[in-house]
C-alpha cells in the first residue's frame, strides 16, 4: 500500500461525496454515540466502535454520525451505545458487543426494530438527581 | 488491566480531551526493543494531591459521579508498566497541563501487544470538539506525522462514517510505510 498523501485523501473525499450526491442517501439525521471512558474500553468498546464503522460503510450508510463520549455511567453494562434516529425512540444499549453492533444496525436503524435484550431502560440508580 | 497498548493510549488521551486540552501532542516511538509513549496536553492540569488520587484506584475526582469511589485509568496503566518492569512519569502543573511518559520493553513476556494502532488513532482524532491534536509515530529511523486540523480539513468533518472510512485508509497507508522491524501487532 503506498503511503497516502493529504492531497490524495481530499481527492477521495470528493469523489465519495459525488458519488453519493448521485443516489438517493439515508442516514444524514441518524446519530451513533459510543461510551468510550476507561470502563468502555476495558470492556471492548474499541472494538464495538470499528464494527459499526465497518457494517454501516458494508450497508452504504456513509451519512451516519458516529461519535464518541466518555463515561454515561453504565459502567456495569459496557460497551453503552446511545442511537439517535428519526422514527425510533432514542436508546441507550448496553453490553454492545461487535456482534450486537451488527445486529443494531441490521434491526434498528435499518429494520427499524428495537433490541429488547440490550435495552438500558433507567440510569444507574447512584447518579440520577433525586 | 486493558488488552492492548492502544487502549492505554485511548484513554490517556480521552483524559487529556476531557481536561479540556486545546493541543494534545502524541508520540509513540518504537526503537530498539523498546515502547516508549509520551502524551502531552494542554487541559486543566492537576496539583501534587490531584496526581496522587489520580494513581490511586479507589481515588477519583468526583466530579463526574460524585457516588463512585474509583478511577481505574491511570491506575491500569501504572499497573502494566510495573508488571514488565517499564518506566512511568507524570508531570502536572494546574491551568498549564499534564505530560504523560511511560516507556516499557516490548519483548517483555506480559508486554501487552501494541494492538492496531491505525484504528486507534483514528479513534483518537475523530473523538468530537474542534481542538487540535498532533501525533508522531516512529518505528526504528521511519516515521510519519498527524494534524488533526489537516485532516479535518482534507474529509471536511471527522464523524460521518464515509469520512472516517477514509480516515482509516489513510492511516492504514502511513502506518505500512513504517518498516515492519520490530513490534508484533
Amino acid at each position: 500500500m503506498a503511503k497516502m498523501t493529504l492531497e490524495e485523501l481530499q481527492k477521495l473525499r470528493e469523489t465519495k461525496k459525488r458519488e453519493l450526491e448521485k443516489r438517493e442517501v439515508t442516514g444524514k439525521d441518524i446519530e451513533i454515540i459510543v461510551g468510550m471512558a476507561t470502563c468502555g474500553i476495558a470492556a471492548g468498546a474499541r472494538q464495538t466502535l470499528s464494527a459499526f464503522l465497518n457494517e454501516l460503510e458494508a450497508q452504504n450508510l456513509s451519512n451516519v454520525l458516529v461519535r464518541q463520549t466518555g463515561c454515561m455511567g453504565y459502567c456495569y453494562a459496557e460497551p453503552t451505545v446511545e442511537i439517535h434516529m428519526p422514527g425510533m425512540p432514542d436508546i441507550i444499549y448496553g453490553k454492545v458487543d461487535p456482534e450486537t453492533a451488527v445486529k443494531i444496525v441490521r434491526k434498528h436503524i435499518l429494520g427499524k426494530v428495537l433490541i429488547n435484550d440490550h435495552i438500558l431502560d433507567k440510569p444507574a440508580a447512584d447518579i440520577m438527581k433525586k | 488491566m486493558h488488552y492492548s497498548i492502544g487502549d492505554y493510549v485511548q484513554d490517556i488521551v480521552e483524559n487529556a480531551l476531557e481536561a479540556g486540552s486545546a493541543y494534545t501532542t502524541i508520540e509513540v516511538q518504537e526503537k530498539d526493543g523498546f515502547l516508549t509513549v509520551q502524551v502531552r496536553d494542554t487541559g486543566k492540569g492537576m496539583s501534587s494531591e490531584e496526581i496522587s488520587r489520580a494513581l490511586d484506584p479507589y481515588g477519583t475526582d468526583g466530579y463526574k459521579h460524585p457516588k463512585r469511589k474509583i478511577g481505574l485509568g491511570l491506575p491500569f496503566l501504572l499497573q502494566c508498566i510495573q508488571a514488565v518492569e517499564g518506566e512511568f512519569q507524570i508531570q502536572s502543573e494546574p491551568q498549564k497541563g499534564t505530560c504523560v511518559y511511560f516507556r516499557l520493553p516490548l519483548n517483555h513476556i506480559d508486554a501487552p501487544p501494541l494492538g492496531n494502532l491505525a484504528e486507534t488513532f483514528r479513534q483518537i482524532l475523530t473523538y468530537p470538539g474542534t481542538h487540535e491534536i498532533y501525533i508522531r509515530h516512529s518505528r526504528e529511523h521511519d516515521s510519519y506525522t498527524l494534524l488533526r486540523s489537516e485532516l479535518w480539513k482534507a474529509l471536511g468533518d471527522l464523524e460521518s462514517v464515509g469520512s472516517q472510512s477514509l480516515l482509516k485508509e489513510f492511516l492504514e497507508s502511513q502506518e505500512a510505510a513504517l518498516g515492519k522491524e520490530g513490534v508484533p501487532q
